[in-house]
């Protein structure tokens, strides 16, 4: 269940580098800022779970559209390296100002997803991880949608093949990669909504930890495709949950290291992308 | 002759060096005008200056004659009535046919006109019709070299331009593609074509430049040019 949050992560990473070529390292402060602005409609605005999603969606979007105007914008022509430190520039300054304001430490998310047990034969879920593995489907299902289905969406397809070629088609390939932006930073905060609601918890550092597990995610399924990262992610999630099972938790970090590894060696451009030259 | 696209003076720059160094030319209305010259010579730099992929660095574009367009994006210049079938085909390989296609018409809103072009463009190239959900990138080249031609033909151009519609094909499939362009040109689409495949470019031309080292060296009718004898020489391969 746990893969279908971290999907939502990495099909962000992706989904701005099959776009754009840029790695966005800030993308995982994006989902924590989903989180806490998540956590402020619960408690500040007394809104219900379904707000908080929306609400942190939304600023995550913004956010997504200001780093692309502040950070990957002006240090694009450098090539691809630019926006690679300027957005880990990003992400430090996004955990530290969260950090400021609401303090370093994990800060609670009230259970707006249910504390409850749920029972399915032998199999034992929480409320929340199986809300939000329905939430990750759902938003899953719509971008999948958008990308594969509507005029927008296969625009976004051709911008990230050939964007001369898509601009000399009609497409505003300047507005796409706001697009893409925005599409990916809200996904990302709707994850980081998902995942403080899972762990019951917030904090300023969050995106340190499922940011490593969904860029190893990305990375396996390929960065650039979309399905990779929602595969990867899956097996990930699996490979997490196996480990806690067999009493390996400890080493899943490890363990999910090796498999990068491995993967790497035998394909390096991992399960489903394609060799891409950088400049 | 009622021109639809005047450049005077153009010039184009890589850093500091210039490519294109003070080309004039025009397209009539219905005409096919052809710019051959060999690999370097500034031909594919010329029609990216009038798609708006390079910048200019001086002289003007003006489409229609009057309006000028250098400094536009390429998606404000297809909007204007130009499309381009970029050099090496330049098709979505990961995309099929029928998105292919689609993206051609990206610029357009009239579903219903649309799907009229749509259908005329299945009827000059029928092999696209079975070949529609295939990944445009498992083509063979010819077929590639249709579905570029055909894309363009999408947005329901009023100027074509034509980046070198041989390169790489086998003489037989370039005089497949050259019938086509004729077939094209004869519904009154005016066509600037660039080549470097003079015998079949010649056939097709109402008019030609001859570019060298970003300069026109010469200009006319295929008529005329074809008493040339550095024409015949260099671009036909005639032995005196």
């Amino acid at each position: 269940m746990t893969g279908s949050v971290y999907a939502l992560v990495a099909v962000g990473f992706t989904l701005v580098f099959g776009t754009l070529k840029v790695v966005n390292m800030s993308h995982p402060e994006v989902c924590m800022v989903g989180a806490f602005t998540g956590l402020m409609v619960i408690v500040n605005l007394r809104g219900d779970f379904f707000v908080a999603l929306l609400g942190a969606m939304i600023v995550a979007a913004v956010l997504g559209v200001i780093i692309n105007f502040l950070a990957v914008r002006p240090t694009l022509k450098g090539g691809a390296h630019g926006p690679l430190l300027a957005t880990m520039g990003v992400s430090i300054i996004l955990q530290n100002v969260v950090a400021r304001i609401a303090g370093s430490n994990p800060v609670s998310l009230p259970s707006l997803l249910g504390r409850k047990a749920i029972h399915m034969g032998p199999f034992v879920f929480s409320a929340a991880s199986l809300i939000g593995l329905i939430v990750a489907i759902v938003l899953m299902g719509l971008l999948t949608y958008y990308i594969w289905r509507t005029k927008a969406g296969m625009a976004i397809r051709a911008t990230a093949e050939n964007p001369v070629i898509a601009e000399c088609l009609g497409v505003n390939t300047g507005v796409t990669f706001v697009v893409s932006f925005a599409v990916s930073s809200a996904l990302g905060g709707a994850a980081g909504l998902l995942i403080g609601g899972t762990y019951g918890f917030a904090w300023a550092f969050m995106g340190v930890r499922f940011g490593n597990i969904a860029m190893i995610s990305t990375i396996i399924g390929g960065l650039g495709s979309v399905p990779g990262a929602v595969v990867a992610s899956l097996g990930v999630g699996l490979i997490e949950t196996l480990a806690q099972a067999y009493g390996l938790g400890t080493y899943r970090e490890a363990i999910l290291y090796t498999v990068l590894i491995v993967i790497l060696v035998s394909r390096p451009a991992g399960l489903f992308g394609k060799t891409v030259t950088m400049e | 002759m009622m021109s639809i696209l005047k450049i005077q003076d153009l010039q184009v720059k890589y850093g500091a060096n210039a490519a294109i160094k003070g080309v004039s030319l025009e397209v009539g209305k219905g005409e096919v005008r052809v710019i051959l010259g060999a690999n370097g010579a500034g031909k594919t730099t010329i029609l990216n200056a009038i798609m708006g992929v390079l910048k200019t660095a001086g002289g003007s574009i003006e489409f229609p004659p009057g309006k000028g367009i250098q400094g536009l994006p390429p998606h404000r210049i297809i909007r204007l009535g130009i499309a381009l079938c970029p050099e090496r085909r330049g098709i979505l390989a990961q995309m099929s046919v029928r998105e292919n296609l689609e993206m051609g018409a990206y610029c357009r809103s009239d579903r219903a006109q649309t799907k009229r072009t749509l259908s005329k463009v299945f009827d000059m190239f029928p092999l696209l019709v079975e070949r529609q959900e295939q990944l445009a990138g498992s083509l063979s080249g010819g077929e590639q070299q249709m579905l570029a031609i055909s894309r363009g033909l999408m947005a329901e151009p009023s100027l074509f331009l034509m980046d070198e519609p041989s390169l790489g094909l086998a003489p037989i499939i370039t005089a497949e593609i050259f019938g086509k362009i004729k077939q094209i040109s004869e519904t009154g689409l005016s066509i600037l074509l660039v080549e470097q495949n003079a015998k079949q470019a010649l056939k097709i031309a109402d008019w030609v430049y001859v570019l060298e080292t970003g300069v026109v060296k010469t200009e006319g009718t295929p008529a005329t040019l074809l008493q040339d004898e550095t024409i015949k020489k260099v671009y036909l391969g005639e032995r005196e």
